[in-house]
């Protein structure tokens, strides 16, 4: 064929060659598995949760949550039996296609608690009732599996499968409500603006494979110290990748999807998306930044993110994105009525803050003993205890008064004084104030940034933290203050419980945050450049 | 002028054209088979490059594949005739191509500038070298690939299913 | 024929693809300018494997094809599913959430 006659690609390896790079390949591929237990769980998992509904009555729609739940909690034995990697433990899986360290082990299980806490919500749902429910503890386990390669990619393949893993499953959870016009919508702007994404930040991801002919990201790292690309070239590239990054995390400026697709979305699933979404979100930020920020060979050259080599200071950039993400979500959410709406705005400037957290990460990036990303990783612990609890109690609420809007809140006080407690308790979070874990996280985020130099953001942050207390305080005072109509109930003994388990974290990282930050500060990390 | 660069030429011209037609077409049939267009040439520039697998993997999933559920959607959501406005309501014009513009400019003018040179080669069958690739580096994204095809089909059929049964509708 | 050519090209479709989606409003017209794009990167990856003479880029395109074709079927599968409620295909026009 005469096309052939052109250059080919292979650099004239054969097929034979290319397996004799990897003599223990078998053998090697067994002993990874041994690491890759709790993913293995969670494949497994999807096919069975889908069988078990197979097997059981329309009406009996819970019954596949037990079981989704019952594998939830296998991964998690699995991965607290597997334990946190010590610095020396800590590698690659499967030819460096993902890593095994400590960061990662301490986001999965962050991502396998999001997504148990959600599953009971998804079982008490009164619009999920009766439906064939096992393709949707299907689809959650699957977009859970795309999560932990999102938090242990190291790949520039894995990066992506992992996104797309995650977006797709993602996708179709938010349209599952067949018959609900808000849900269909909801999943048709989900998939169009997340796809674009995708697309965006794959084109920059081939163009960091053409500068510096690795996937790996490590390798991608230290090639790029030496490469003689135009600097006009890299910053376009790096704006190209973190298109994707800031869709998974709804910052700036690709935020605008969130608040239709939250609230379009099943409440427990806008939950499980405000949340472990955005967690496996950042894990992949930092783990980008890291590998770039770090240290070259000669431990003088800096690439990417510290901005040495492009005379760019990538820590502003950051900061100018954070700054823009939580002042819109903040001053977006002043206006909502849908409480959705709200938390979906709330959790953009959330998704700020954490930026923030993000932007102080470069400088710290190999310093000893202290790893930048401490704060981030702590606010995240905190904010999917405060975010979830208040889509839990925001569902039951829902649930009595059948309306989504914030009036349905008016009088809680004296209806439910239970959730509205708790609720009064995740909001004083949220806005962050003491005793809670949100004040804590939040001045570890801001101590960090102000440490290094970022001034003006800090400012904006406590600036825009002032503001976001007056719609928080409008629903502690809807909830306190006003009256509502409707008889006050009883909560069942299990939501109760439920309630305080949420809330016990809360104040629990108020006030004794010090092991959690020990055990963060311990965590090992694979791939610095 | 050589025979690759008549071929390089035709093929980025039969990418380009049902391009800019899919772009500004109003009849949603044609487009779509203008689209088939694009892909075919990209598909031939694949070949051009070495790349003989890619190119006819291009062919059996973009378009025996993806273009025909293409196809597929317009049938299946054809209320109106098959013209379509063509623009949004308010289109934002002028400043989307002066943006457009401007980053087709940058994009290129910066690509260009990375100095990449020419490498020479052998020609070479790239299907059994990807293949054993995919089974020994890869192996990890060719598993994980297998699940999340699976687990998104099903969805995507259970979305797609009608759910008069289940009282929906 | 030189790299550079190629690059050019593939940008061109990528950029086709995003000025389609920036101006057009019909959701499957939207998902062929995603499709452009996509084959835009694509393109990109293929070029650089054979600038770079290896394969990995071939690895790459091999998993956007499979991944290009699951989200064609998840996009299809939540058109098909939002027709039957609305019977409109354009992305202005679906108004229930306001934003």
């Amino acid at each position: 064929m005469f096309f052939l006659q052109t250059v080919a690609p292979t650099g004239g390896v054969t097929s034979n060659e290319v397996f004799d790079r990897y003599p223990d390949l078998v053998s090697s591929i067994g002993t990874d598995m041994g690491a890759f237990l709790p993913e293995l769980v969670l494949c497994l998992g999807i096919v069975w949760v889908i069988f078990v509904d197979l097997f059981s009555k329309r009406q009996d729609s819970r019954r596949p949550g037990w079981h989704a739940l019952g594998v939830l909690g296998l991964s998690l034995l699995t991965l607290v039996l597997g334990g946190f990697p010590s610095a020396e433990e800590a590698g690659s899986l499967f030819h460096g296609m993902v890593v095994r360290d400590g960061f990662a082990v301490f986001m999965k299980l962050l991502l396998t608690i999001g997504t148990a806490i959600c599953v009971p919500m998804v079982m008490s749902h009164k619009d999920l009732q009766g439906r064939r429910m096992g393709e949707f503890y299907g689809l959650l386990l699957g977009s859970l599996l795309g999560m932990y390669m999102m938090a242990s990619a190291r790949n520039l393949l894995m990066f992506f499968m992992g996104i797309e893993f995650a977006s797709y499953t993602s996708y179709l959870l938010t349209g599952y409500l067949k018959g609900d016009r808000k849900a269909a919508e909801g999943g048709v702007k989900y998939v169009i603006y997340g796809s674009v994404a995708s697309g965006i930040m794959v084109y920059g991801l081939s163009i960091l494979y053409g500068l510096t002919g690795s996937l790996d990201v490590g390798a991608v790292a230290q090639a790029l110290i030496v490469t003689k690309a135009s600097p006009s070239l890299l910053i376009i590239t790096a704006l190209l990748c973190f298109a994707g990054f800031a869709y998974k995390i709804s910052a700036f400026p690709l935020h605008f999807w969130a608040p239709d697709v939250y609230e379009g979305a099943p409440m427990p699933f806008t939950a499980f998306l405000s949340v472990v979404s955005k967690a496996a979100g950042f894990a992949i930020l930092i783990r980008f930044v890291v590998a770039f920020g770090a240290p070259g060979a000669d431990g003088q050259a800096l690439t990417l993110a510290s901005g040495k080599v492009l005379d760019l200071d990538w820590p502003q950039i950051l900061a100018v994105l954070a700054m823009f993400t939580m002042t819109i979500g903040n001053l977006a959410a002043l206006w909502q009525n849908n409480f959705k709406r709200l938390l979906a705005y709330s959790s953009i400037a959330h998704a700020g803050y954490l930026l923030m957290g993000v932007a102080a990460v470069v400088p710290r990036i190999g310093a000893e003993g202290d790893p930048g990303w401490q704060p981030v990783l702590f606010y995240l612990v905190v904010y999917l205890f405060m975010n979830l609890g208040a889509f839990y109690i925001a569902q039951i609420v829902a649930a009595r008064t059948g309306t989504e809007e914030l009036p349905g809140f008016a009088g809680l006080g004296k209806r439910a004084p239970v959730l509205a407690v708790g609720l009064f308790l995740f909001m004083i979070s949220l806005i962050g104030l003491p005793p809670t874990g949100g004040f804590t996280g939040k001045w570890q985020l801001l101590k960090a940034a102000w440490e290094n130099g970022l001034h003006t953001l800090v400012l904006v942050a406590v600036t825009n933290t002032v503001i976001s207390v007056y719609y928080y305080a409008r629903i502690i005072k809807l909830m306190f203050l006003d009256q509502g109509d409707g008889e006050g109930y009883v909560l069942p003994v299990g939501q109760r419980t439920a309630v305080v388990l949420m809330v016990v974290p809360i104040l629990w990282l108020g006030l004794f945050m010090d092991s959690t930050v020990h055990l963060i500060r311990s965590l090992s990390f694979a791939v610095i450049g | 002028m050589n025979w690759e660069a008549v071929v390089f030429w035709a093929m980025a011209t039969l990418v380009l054209v049902p391009a800019f037609a899919i772009v500004f077409s109003r009849n949603i049939v044609h487009m779509a088979f203008w689209l088939l267009g694009t892909l075919m040439g990209v598909s031939g520039l694949y070949l051009l490059l070495g790349a003989d697998f890619l190119g006819m993997t291009q062919i059996f999933v973009y378009i025996g594949g993806i273009n025909v559920l293409l196809l597929f959607g317009i049938m299946l959501t054809r209320s109106e005739p098959v013209y379509v406005r063509r623009l949004a309501k308010r289109p934002k014009l002028a400043p989307g191509l002066i943006i457009g513009a401007f980053t087709a400019f940058t994009l290129v003018s910066a690509l260009l500038g990375a100095g990449w040179r020419n490498v020479p080669g052998e020609p070479t069958e790239t299907a059994g070298i990807l293949g054993a690739f995919l089974l020994s580096e890869y192996i990890l994204p060719f598993e994980i690939i297998s699940v999340l095809l699976l687990v998104v089909l099903i969805g995507a059929a259970y979305i797609a299913r009608r759910g008069s049964r289940e009282g929906a509708e | 024929m030189q790299t550079q050519a190629y690059l050019v090209v593939a940008t061109l479709i990528f950029l086709i693809g995003a000025m389609g989606f920036l101006i057009r409003r019909n959701i499957l017209v939207l998902f062929m300018s995603i499709e452009l794009m996509l084959n835009g990167a694509a393109m990109l990856f293929v070029t650089f494997s054979r600038q770079l003479r290896q394969m990995d880029g071939h690895v790459f395109v091999f998993f956007i094809i499979a991944l290009a074709a699951a989200e064609a079927a998840v996009g299809l599968s939540i058109l098909i599913a939002i027709f039957r409620l609305k019977h409109r295909v354009n992305v202005d026009e679906l108004t229930e959430l306001k934003g």
